[in-house]
């Protein structure tokens, strides 16, 4: 493992005592042309840019670069941003550079209106209240706000950054030294860290999208790996210097149903596909036990998760067949829509075979699935367009909330599907809330709702693994891998 | 420069040679195992399993009731198994007794696979291939007979086709129809018919500079007649082996864009898709991708084999003018 | 010789004009209004019908086709090969990002080919009918025959997993590239060595009764020099006809080893429907094409003045 992470780093280490460098392998492409936003590369993992708030390893939303905040007013929250926090180039953060950073990502990430229900731009968003204070303005009441911007997306850079040159100026423990596209970057220590001096001077991130390609790295070329194929696991795990190490996480692999357009509009038919899929058999075939049979679309470590008081669909193609013929379906031909896994955070793994195995189970129940695989960017646009009738996501959260589902039944935007006004209501109900039980409430009830409608087809709760070289340490599991901390990774050499 | 600018040099090394040849085919042990290969994917492709037909609902109506929904062709089955039945309790099964080649991550039995596989390559090669021999051998004759502006615009079309590296304008003619095997018959074909165009067109150039040509005209024999028994015996040697590098070349692309995600859709049981899929157990269960990949490689080998040997046949410098394509 | 030149670059025009007008209608003629595209990406909404207007207003959807054309061509001429639907990044950027790294594995491959091929070829062409020349004939079948995608994965497993010589993926480094280029150049080197045996063969048949005379082995030796100096002519121009074969094969290999590039670019692109990466990418890659087999034929007409165009692209 050392000769290889030598062809990297300047090779004529001293034997003993840490590595000067860790090669990290991801599955997601950090470097792509839409993480110019951040400098080039993405915020999430290289621990370069951070957020205000950080998310804890029990999903505890916790201070980072804010050390306080509170909400002021129905829409209005107020930040306290911490002092001596130094930038990569010696500057001090300051309240500005939050405002820039904010006012930047609702220009360029046109999703920042409903990921973080920031207000739009033409209504003050952000603003700097003096040096240390910073005030949001939401586009309307929302409870979640604070746990919501809790993500790597909502990161403070500095004004110096520039996405076309693969320069970031941030606030994290690791400075950007180099990147070379669809390849790797390269971040070094930054020594005067506001949380210290990270354990070790240099990581390598290298992007190996193919997971059998990733899989065979891990082997021997990378001292971290991120999500090796599940059908790898076993073979990894023959080899001793390996361990790989499994984590429920909060996300979920389901089938969103067109609510709006026949046949799928008919809640029958969502329930007899519900019916005729087995949880259990994906889980224990597919995904070799690695994984959780869904009952519901938000995972089970989640606060509100409705997973105990969700009645599960048990495979049951005779009662699968029954409601077919009592709904309004004739025979079409259901679109199926995947994305291949080039673009791998929102897509499940292996989504062809799953495809397949729904099709498979369909056609017992005597309804047709054509297969569509596309992009991810043209998957989600057909998604938006309501074109095709069900899509298959990786659902879940990279930040302190998880409700991103709900917004998309919430019939306020026109590119999500309505569920109809009692959803909505809930769901409001659970944005607005005061206190953290009324909203758990809310939330509970409205994944309840989903499912007794069928809106979705939930198939497993997604267990993230790693496969990590024995000799590191200091690499702490967290529920969401976009948050594992990276400052105190070593290894022995 | 082009093949048939000297149709007697080939014709003539044929004549000579042809008897000869004939008897050094069956001696030549490679052709033999290139004619058993094919001869083995036909079968497979044929009787892998049953083919039927759906009778258009119109011609039911028409024949009275007397023609029933689907007309079976072929009732036979060899394929041990179902291709498109998942069985996951038996998934990633090595090859035994039962799975003569193993089983894929859905259970599904590989053999079976790979023989309804070898019709589907075997029908877009054939489709493909007839199709740019029909539209080039019409557009070669037009073009040549007509000459002129017309015989200008259709080259310049042919350049134009031409000026795309061949495979490269399949995918984007594929990625734009959508993923599907017909379309990427229509992108192969699209860009397949300009050779056989070439060829004719210079066959029918030669034929018609000919002195006898000349007075058979002005005797009043027919155009299409002239053509027919020409053109056509002039022709006919050097399309065929351009057509049987051409299945070649048809089915490794065919695989090559179907491993893209750009051809079949699962869970259609085609080889270059079996092999994209299969590649995520290639440590684990070494055959599910494996197997398909020593099937392209033979099919293709097969073609490639037999469409040299028939080329040696011919004057070596129109045979340099039919070099294979290579794929992907 | 220059009214050669002058004849072939009024056809190239022609067939550049043709390939831009190709390449146009492709996007033109795709299903999907880029305006609902782009506007639903912008701002992640369903746009409304007026919204829609406006943007097809402002960028010229609306006008008559050869207007749009006649546009799309002055910004072409200009370097300006569009926007995508999904990146903020000029497509003319994207492609020159990632043009290095294609170019690198294609002059890598094609040095694997001549590696492989000359020797093979030659010792074949001498010892005809003996066993080397058998291997080396099943050896460039099976070349042409391998699908590049499988022999990739061999490759991956053989010389990275068992003998951890080459690294499984990556590029920059030397040791990176030998997998990629080995895949793509195999197919190449099968086509050149049997085009330098036929053409040394040839070239030998002509010298048959003078080398049947030389008995000594220094003289058959000059023979043999001389018959692959002549052969190397057709190889030259193999070699440079191979571009096309370089760019096909180059979309695999990079999909395979997840090197970066023209090929992975193209592939995205049209999996995500992002037309305007597609056409652009495609135009690049057809005048590419274009005038490589441009300067093939004047290099060929250069080397060998006896040879006589007739005007084709090839």
């Amino acid at each position: 493992m050392a000769g290889v992470a030598g062809c990297f780093g300047d090779g004529g280490e001293p034997e003993g005592g840490t590595a000067e460098q860790i090669t990290i392998g991801l599955h997601s492409d950090i470097t792509r042309e839409f993480w110019e936003l951040y400098g080039g590369v993405s915020p999430y993992w290289t621990r370069v840019l951070e957020p205000l708030l950080w998310v804890g390893p029990d999903f505890d939303v916790e201070p980072w670069l804010a050390v306080d905040w509170e909400r002021t007013d129905k829409l209005t929250w107020e930040f306290t941003i911490r002092e001596d926090v130094q930038f990569h180039n010696g500057e001090e953060l300051l309240a500005d550079h939050v405002v820039h950073s904010i006012e930047k990502l609702i220009e360029q990430f046109p999703q920042a209106r409903f990921s973080w229900r920031f207000a739009d731009l033409e209504n003050e968003p952000v603003r700097a209240l003096d040096d240390r204070t910073v005030e949001f303005t939401t586009r309307e009441e929302f409870a979640g706000f604070a746990a919501g911007i809790a993500h790597n997306m909502v990161a403070v850079q500095h004004p110096e950054t520039d996405g076309s040159e693969f320069n970031a100026v941030g606030t994290g423990p690791y400075e950007l030294v180099d990147v070379e596209r669809e390849q790797n970057a390269r971040v070094a220590a930054f020594e005067d860290y506001w949380g210290g001096a990270p354990a070790t001077p240099e990581l390598t991130y290298r992007v190996i999208v193919d997971p059998m390609t990733r899989s065979l790295a891990m082997e021997d070329e990378l001292d971290v790996g991120f999500q090796p194929p599940k059908a790898q696991v076993e073979s990894l795990r023959s080899n001793d210097a390996i361990e790989v190490r499994e984590q429920l996480s909060s996300r979920v692999a389901l089938v969103n149903f067109n609510l709006e357009r026949g046949p799928t509009d008919d809640a029958d038919l969502r329930r007899a596909l519900n019916h005729a899929v087995s949880q259990e058999t994906i889980v224990d075939s597919i995904l070799e036990g690695l994984g959780k049979p869904a009952r519901g679309p938000i995972g089970s470590i989640v606060d509100y998760s409705a997973y105990d008081s969700l009645p599960p669909y048990e495979q049951d193609l005779e009662s699968a067949r029954g409601l077919v013929d009592r709904s309004t379906y004739e025979g079409e031909t259901l679109k199926l829509e995947i994305s291949n896994e080039a673009q791998a955070d929102w897509v499940p793994e292996q989504s062809k075979v799953l495809a397949e195995i729904i099709k498979d189970n369909a056609d017992q129940i005597g309804v047709d699935i054509d297969i569509r695989v596309s992009e991810y960017s043209a998957f989600t646009d057909a998604w938006r367009a309501k074109d095709g009738h069900m899509y298959m996501f990786l659902w879940g959260t990279k930040s302190g909330s998880s409700d991103y589902i709900f917004f998309r039944y919430h019939s306020r935007e026109n590119t999500h599907f309505s569920l109809g006004e009692e959803f909505d209501s809930t769901v409001t109900r659970g944005e607005r809330a005061e206190s953290n039980e009324e909203r758990f409430e809310a939330f509970i009830e409205a994944q309840q709702m989903m499912m007794e409608q069928a809106a979705v087809l939930p198939m497993y709760e997604h267990v993230y693994l790693m496969s990590v070289d024995r000799s590191v340490e200091g690499l702490d599991p967290h529920p969401l891998s976009e948050f594992i901390e990276m400052k105190n990774l070593r290894m022995e050499r | 420069m082009s093949a048939a600018d000297r149709p007697q040099a080939w014709r003539r090394r044929l004549d000579g040679t042809w008897s000869r040849r004939l008897r050094s085919i069956a001696e030549d042990r490679l052709d033999l195992l290139a004619w058993v290969i094919i001869a083995a994917l036909v079968v497979s492709a044929v009787f892998a399993k049953p083919i039927r037909l759906t009778v258009p609902s119109v011609l039911q109506t028409l024949s009275g009731g007397f023609l029933a929904e689907t007309v079976t062709l072929q009732p036979l089955q060899l394929a041990p198994h179902d291709p498109i039945d998942q069985n996951l309790a038996d998934r990633l099964h090595p090859p035994s007794r039962e799975y003569p080649l193993g089983t894929d991550q859905l259970g599904r039995d590989i053999l079976s696979r790979l023989m309804v596989g070898a019709r589907i390559s075997l029908s877009v090669g054939v489709v493909v291939v007839s199709i740019s021999l029909m539209i080039g051998t019409a557009v070669g004759v037009v073009s040549g007979y007509l000459g002129g502006w017309v015989d200008e615009a259709v080259m310049r079309i042919v350049d134009i086709v031409l000026a795309f590296p061949g495979l490269l304008l399949a995918l984007v003619v594929a990625g734009i129809l959508g993923p599907s095997l017909t379309n990427i018959m229509i992108a192969l074909a699209v860009v397949g018919w300009t050779q056989y165009a070439r060829i004719v067109r210079g066959s029918v150039l030669s034929v018609k500079q000919r002195d006898f040509v000349a007075a058979a005209k002005l005797m009043g024999v027919s155009e299409p007649r002239l053509v027919s028994t020409h053109v056509i015996p002039n022709v006919i040697g050097p399309v065929v082996i351009l057509a049987t590098l051409d299945m070649a070349y048809v089915i490794l692309a065919t695989a090559g864009l179907s491993f893209l995600g750009l051809g079949a859709q699962p869970p259609t049981p085609e080889w270059g898709t079996m092999l994209s899929q299969g590649r995520h157990h290639l440590l684990t269960a070494w055959w599910i991708a494996n197997v398909p990949g020593v099937a392209i490689m033979v099919a293709v080998l097969a073609f490639n084999i037999l469409g040299d040997s028939l080329r040696d046949l011919l004057d070596p410098r129109v045979a340099s003018r039919l070099e294979g394509k290579g794929g992907l | 010789m220059y009214r050669f030149i002058l004849r072939r670059a009024v056809s190239i025009v022609f067939v550049l004009f043709g390939v831009s007008v190709t390449t146009f209608g492709m996007v033109v003629f795709t299903p999907g209004d880029p305006a609902e595209i782009v506007l639903r990406e912008q701002t992640a909404q369903n746009p409304s019908q007026e919204a829609i207007r406006e943007f097809r207003a402002e960028h010229g959807l609306d006008d008559p086709i050869p207007v749009q054309y006649l546009d799309w061509m002055a910004d072409v001429l200009r370097g300006d090969l569009g926007q995508s639907y999904y990146h903020d990044t000029p497509v003319t950027t994207m492609i020159i990002r990632r043009f290095g790294d294609t170019a690198e594995l294609a002059v890598a491959a094609i040095l694997v080919a001549l590696v492989i091929s000359i020797p093979a070829g030659v010792i074949s062409a001498v010892h005809t009918g003996e066993l080397p020349d058998h291997a080396s004939q099943l050896g460039s079948l099976l070349g042409v025959s391998m699908p590049n995608f499988w022999l990739g994965y061999l490759l991956i497993v053989v010389f990275s997993l068992y003998l951890e010589l080459f690294p499984v993926s990556g590029a920059g480094t030397v040791r990176e590239l030998v997998l990629p280029a080995v895949t793509l150049g195999s197919g190449i080197a099968a086509i050149i060595t049997r085009l330098l045996r036929s053409s040394m063969l040839d070239v030998l048949e002509a010298e048959y009764i003078g080398t049947a005379r030389s008995k000594g082995l220094r003289e058959r030796i000059v023979v043999y020099k001389h018959a692959f100096r002549n052969a190397l002519i057709p190889v030259v121009t193999i070699v440079g006809l191979q571009f096309g074969y370089l760019l096909n094969g180059a979309v695999i290999v990079e999909i395979v080893f997840q090197r970066p590039g023209l090929g992975t670019l193209l592939i995205e692109a049209i999996f995500a429907r992002d037309y305007p990466i597609v056409q652009g990418l495609v135009l690049v890659i057809a005048v590419l094409f274009v005038v490589s087999n441009l300067l093939v034929d004047v290099a060929y007409r250069y080397i060998d003045p006896r040879i006589r165009f007739d005007g084709g692209t090839r």
